[in-house]
Order: structure tokens, then sequence, then C-alpha cells
């Protein structure tokens, strides 16, 4: 049993289209055409290609996306990692290796709260 | 007081073991009526003498072919459900958070349900535990939810009524899974990379309608019910099922 409880996967050879929407963790390894929203994870493995948005907490990309991703707090884009489309959030990480096209556009934490320390936004690209 | 309808014993082994469920549940105090389906009166015969008696509390004791049974035989009914499987059973487990019948027995007396919908095949045929359609390699089958589509080849279709939320619309799950065959000698090494990508499936979904290239059976407790194409829905209404502690949400 993994030590994370994923609530969708799409496995590798499998063609989907039409929207997944999931409020856990949805991990894609096969094809998917439509939008990908989840208020968690959302792991776009190495075999995977996504004609479509993607909306999400966190998303990590190995595989290809051709579409926008937005996400809450971080996006991360591995080596191999292949990416068409703008990408908008907080922490963004490119690794070395990976191809994104399109604009990227970092957006400040939500909570600015008076209390809560201003957080700046974070671009790691190696 | 509890209404038990028992999986008939067939060998000396069952004999025993329906005499110690039936020891157990007297020192623990939740003994109530003893019967087993028979040539002459059927599982669903019994469950209208229960209902007829005024039994607000039914039990399955026996396999998942009897559990299943008894689930779509109280579907109509206002009554509560409990089941003490023969056997551990992954499926019986998922659905009520034990696993031997002892831990089924104890929770029985406590009595915490929780709403549990039945899945529904073509309109007609209801199910508790999940209903499979194995595929040989290569053959195509499609998925079609109100959300989405889904195409693939081959493995193992499962599709699973889930609890739920109390007042929201039923769910299935639908696993589909490829073992993986084992291999040997000089093709071993060629056919690794292949056979490690993660093929198996995940998802839910409120309903589904399955075809496939050619007719394939569809099998719940290893009964087929049916072949494809086929239909996959939720009861509207949940049966009440007795869950352990940590499971209950009643």
């Amino acid at each position: 049993m993994a030590a994370e409880q994923v609530d969708t996967i799409v496995g590798a050879q499998v063609e989907l289209k039409g929207s997944i929407h999931n409020p856990g963790s949805i991990h894609i390894h096969g094809q998917v055409t439509g939008d990908i929203v989840s208020e968690a994870t959302v792991l776009i493995g190495e075999t995977a290609i996504i004609h479509g948005p993607i909306t999400a907490k966190q998303v990590e990309v190995a595989g290809q996306v051709h579409g926008s991703i937005t996400a809450e707090e971080q996006i991360e884009l591995q080596p191999k990692s292949l990416v068409k489309g703008d990408l908008t959030t907080q922490r963004l990480s490119i690794r070395p290796g990976a191809v994104f096209i399109g604009k990227s556009q970092m957006n400040l934490p939500g909570s600015e709260g008076p209390t809560e320390p201003k957080k700046r936004p974070r671009l790691e690209v190696e | 007081m509890y209404y038990y309808i028992f999986e008939p014993p067939l060998e000396a082994k069952e004999y025993e073991r329906t005499a110690q469920i039936k020891e157990y549940l007297a020192t623990i105090g939740i003994a109530g009526e003893m019967t087993a389906p028979t040539p002459g009166r059927s599982v669903e015969d019994l469950i209208q003498l229960a209902i007829g008696k005024r039994y607000s509390t039914i039990i399955a004791v026996g396999g998942v072919e009897l559990i299943n049974q008894v689930a779509r035989g109280l579907e109509p009914h206002d009554v509560v459900f409990g089941i003490i499987p023969f056997q551990e059973n992954p499926d019986i487990e998922l659905l009520t958070g034990v696993s031997a019948w002892k831990e089924a027995a104890d929770a029985l007396k406590r009595r915490r349900w929780q709403p549990v919908r039945l899945g529904l095949l073509n309109q007609g045929m209801c199910f508790l535990t999940p209903a499979t359609v194995s595929l040989p390699d290569g053959a195509g089958f499609t998925l079609v939810s109100p959300d989405f589509t889904v195409k693939g080849q081959g493995g193992e279709l499962s599709i699973t009524p889930l609890a739920g939320e109390p007042g929201q619309a039923g769910r299935l799950l639908i696993e589909i899974t490829h073992p993986q065959p084992k291999r040997k000698g000089l093709l071993s090494g060629l056919l690794k990379q292949a056979s490690s990508l993660p093929m198996d499936s995940r998802f839910e979904v409120e309903k589904a309608e399955l075809t496939t290239e050619g007719s394939h059976r569809v099998m719940v407790a290893g009964a087929e019910f049916c072949t494809t194409p086929a239909t996959y829905d939720t009861q509207e209404k949940p049966l009440r099922l007795i869950v352990s502690r940590s499971t209950a949400q009643v």
C-alpha cells in the first residue's frame, strides 16, 4: 500500500477524454484530453500526454502538457518534461532538461493577514 | 433481536465453523433466530419471513455469494444489514472495516451502521462486492461516464459501489489492473521496460457504460451476472450496513 492515498490514477496506454475533477490527488500516466482539477497534487508521469488545462494545489510534471497549469502552491517541471502553455503559481521549479514554452506568472500568497509575514514568490531554475 | 441467514455447511469443517460462530454469538449475547436456505426455502423467502416477524436487523453469515444475495433481497426493506464472512475477504473488509468472523460478530453487538449503496448492473441486478470483467490482452474497451470517456485495452476491470457520504449521490470505484506476466528467457530483458510502465488505473464515477470488443462475462462473487456491454449505476436508497467502530459514521 502506498503511503499516499491516490484517488485517481490514469494508467499508461489509457486514453481519457473529458474532465477529471477530484478533491484528492491525481496521477496521470496515459493520455488525457480535457481539464484536470484537484484540490491536492497532480502528478503528470513520464509517459503522460495531456491536452488541456491543469488546476491544483501542487503540480509535478515529468511528461508532456499542452495547456496551462495553475497551481496554488507549486509547479515543478522535471527533466525531460515538456510544457507548452502558461504557468501560474507561487513557487516554480524548472529542472535541467525540461522544456517550457509559454509565460509564467508568479502569484503572491493569498493569505496576507496582518500577523503573517509576506512571502516572496520563488523561482528556481537549475 | 437479530435474524441470521447462514450459508448451509457442505462439509465437516464448515459444520464445525458454523457451530463455533453460533456458540460465539450466544456467548456475546446476540444469539437470535438462526436459519439457512434450503432447496424449498430460498434466501428471498427467509428475508420475507424475517420482515414478517418484524426483525430490524438481518445478518448474512457465509461467503460473498450469500452476502450479495441477502444484500439484494434487503434492498427494498428498511432494515439494518450485518455481515459475518466465513473467510477473510478484502472486499468485505473494505465495506465493513472487519476481516475475521469474530471481529464481525463483535461489530454486530455494537450495531454501528453506515449507509452503503448497492451497485446496479443493467438497471436490474444489485451487487455489493465488485463486479469484474476480465479482458484478454489487446481486447479494447470503452467506458463512458457523465464526466469522461476512457479507452484502453486488456486487463481486469473491477467496479465497486462505495459507501459515500450521507446525502450525496452514490459513487462507483473503477479499478483497471494489468497482472504482470512472469516471463523467463531472452525476452525478459526486452520486456522489462514495457512491463514496468504504470498500467493500472483507478477512478470514481457516478455511473458508467462499458462496451468491449467482443462480449465478455461480468462476474460478481464468482457467478456470471451478465455479459458486456453493461451499464453500472448505484441504488438510490442506501442500505444500512453494520461496520466496525472505526468505519462507522452513525
